[in-house]
């Protein structure tokens, strides 16, 4: 039965995402010049392990 | 920019990425077994294939041109005028809409309004959503961005496209467009990012562009006006009535999977959205007289090597397919189980379902294509009529899941025609003091909601996940 209730590992991923958003307007705002270069390597990097973690899953579903 | 640029092998590149997704849809429909597969991909989808399908779906060409192009203008603005509102604004939607919505047992918008409310209502969203979900937009860029980067026919390569995107999707349903869409979001978000460090360099990085571009660019809003700022944040609110994130709540395989992947995506969203409004501000930089989406373009065909070139636009295309081929699929079971089967055939076992849909997807692939290239005057009335249906459903859909107070058919259908009835109105009048109908809408919607909701029976709702 699926609950409707919020966790603490919930209101995490709420911190984040507002730590987030206030870092990059800050590195934007203030000009870092390695935003251009980290941030595409951080997202490339994730992207790449929800990929293959979502094929294994295909797979391991539908045996 | 043009087609001498083009090379073999960035052909071979897109051949390579077209059959891929062929293949993918072929291969994962031998895995289904009834139409609650082919719908609902069993209602088993992981945290990781819900956040590929579900960030891969609601970036289409408007969200990555959009960006660009309101970067290119504005500057950094377009993140934090538009995309940090917008994505803040849609944690509620994964705290509490997700959850709810995978707790119900309808598999589409219009069914939980035909439940919440009564059968006119349902037929109502059934038909704005197929409007919705021709994705006409869609295809008119994807013709566009050929014809720039290729040379050949806006319709042939929309065509094309749009034929690749329906072999793949009828063939497994769900599963199929969730499969693709897991290799689309790996494409977009790999490649279409990797051309970031390439042309931050080439710029000459934030030292390089600030000495190009007006100072404005690097103001929080911009210069933009504040009702354009407005706009903007509501505009974030239209994915509380989006049916392909519906559909993909409530395939996931628990609620807790719903809820963490969507907040995944808003994480992921925030940095996509920056490296998007850096390649806007770095194409200003480098190609400071070209239209917005024409330099973005340009500044990727010119910065990577054949192949990679080709690679790119696929990723784009990446981007845009994904989109369509959800919505294809939300159009078809829209059609068929919310339209066909409750008016005409209340008796259709899963394989005729099945049959249908795909028939569907190829009507409303093909009614796109027809629209989108050949009658340019119906074009902006389906867009219209698709747009209506974010300022008529939102108001019904949330209230109608979320609103403990009294509910009546009168309150959904009376939101639902109100929100209808302003965005025409406005429209008509050519938006009055230059606010966009759905500032309008929306409000009025609401007041309509509560109106309604005080003559009629009460309605006796059973939505609680709990309960299911």
């Amino acid at each position: 039965m699926d609950r409707n209730t919020n966790t603490s590992t919930d209101y995490i991923f709420v911190v984040c995402i507002i730590a987030e958003a206030a870092l990059i307007t800050a590195l934007l705002l203030n000009k870092v010049n390695m935003i251009g270069y980290v941030l595409p390597l951080i997202v490339a990097v994730a992207a790449v392990t929800i990929t293959f973690r979502a094929i294994r899953d295909f797979f391991r579903i539908n045996r | 920019m043009n087609e001498a640029q083009w090379h073999a092998l960035d052909w071979m590149a897109v051949f390579l990425y077209l059959g891929t997704m062929v293949f993918v849809g072929w291969f994962v429909s031998r895995k289904i077994r009834n139409s609650e597969d082919y719908l609902m991909a069993g209602r088993s989808l992981s945290y990781p294939m819900v956040v590929a399908t579900v960030m891969a779906t609601w970036y289409g060409s408007g969200a990555v041109f959009g960006t660009a192009e309101l970067a290119f203008s504005a500057g950094i603005a377009a993140f934090v005028v538009w995309c940090v509102p917008a994505h803040l604004g849609r944690i509620p939607l994964a705290l509490w809409v997700a959850p709810r919505v995978r707790g119900v047992k309808e598999t589409t918008i219009p069914s939980l309004l035909g439940r919440l409310y009564a059968r006119p209502v349902a037929v109502l969203g059934a038909i704005l959503i197929v409007c919705y979900s021709s994705r006409l937009m869609d295809i008119v860029s994807v013709g566009i961005m050929g014809n720039t980067v290729t040379g050949l026919p806006n319709a042939l390569v929309g065509s094309c496209i749009v034929g690749v995107v329906i072999l793949y999707s009828m063939f497994g349903g769900l599963w199929s467009v969730v499969m693709t869409d897991v290799l689309q979001f790996f494409l977009m978000t790999t490649i279409t990012l990797l051309l970031l460090p390439l042309v931050w360099t080439q710029a000459g990085g934030f030292p390089g562009i600030s000495a190009v571009i007006p100072a404005s660019h690097f103001t929080p809003t911009g210069g933009l006006p504040l009702s354009q700022l407005l706009v903007f944040f509501l505009l974030g609110f239209q994915v509380y009535a989006d049916p392909a994130a519906y559909q993909r709540f409530g395939a996931s395989n628990t609620a807790k999977t719903a809820k963490r992947a969507y907040l995944t995506c808003l994480l992921i969203w925030l940095a996509f959205d920056t490296t998007m409004t850096l390649l806007g501000i770095s194409a200003r930089a480098i190609y400071p007289d070209l239209q917005g989406s024409k330099a973005f373009l340009t500044l990727a065909i010119n910065t990577l090597p054949p192949f990679l070139t080709g690679l790119w636009v696929c990723s784009i295309l990446a981007v845009i397919m994904s989109t369509m081929s959800s919505f294809f699929l939300v159009g078809a079971t829209t059609l068929t189980c919310d339209l066909y089967k409750p008016l005409f055939k209340p008796d259709m076992n899963s394989n005729e379902q099945i049959r249908f849909t795909r028939l569907f997807m190829i009507l409303i692939g093909c009614a796109g294509c027809l629209l989108a290239f050949r009658f340019s005057a119906v074009l902006d009335a389906v867009i219209f009529l698709g747009g209506l249906y974010l300022a008529s459903a939102f108001v019904p859909v949330i209230g109608g899941l979320f609103w403990k107070a009294r509910l009546t058919v009168a309150g959904g259908f009376l939101s639902m025609l109100g929100g209808m009835g302003t965005t025409f109105i406005w429209q008509f009048l050519h938006n009055p003091f230059g606010i966009k109908p759905m500032l309008v809408a929306l409000p009025v919607s609401f007041i309509l909601f509560l109106i309604g909701n005080q003559f009629g029976d009460n309605i006796v709702r059973s939505t609680d996940p709990e309960v299911q």
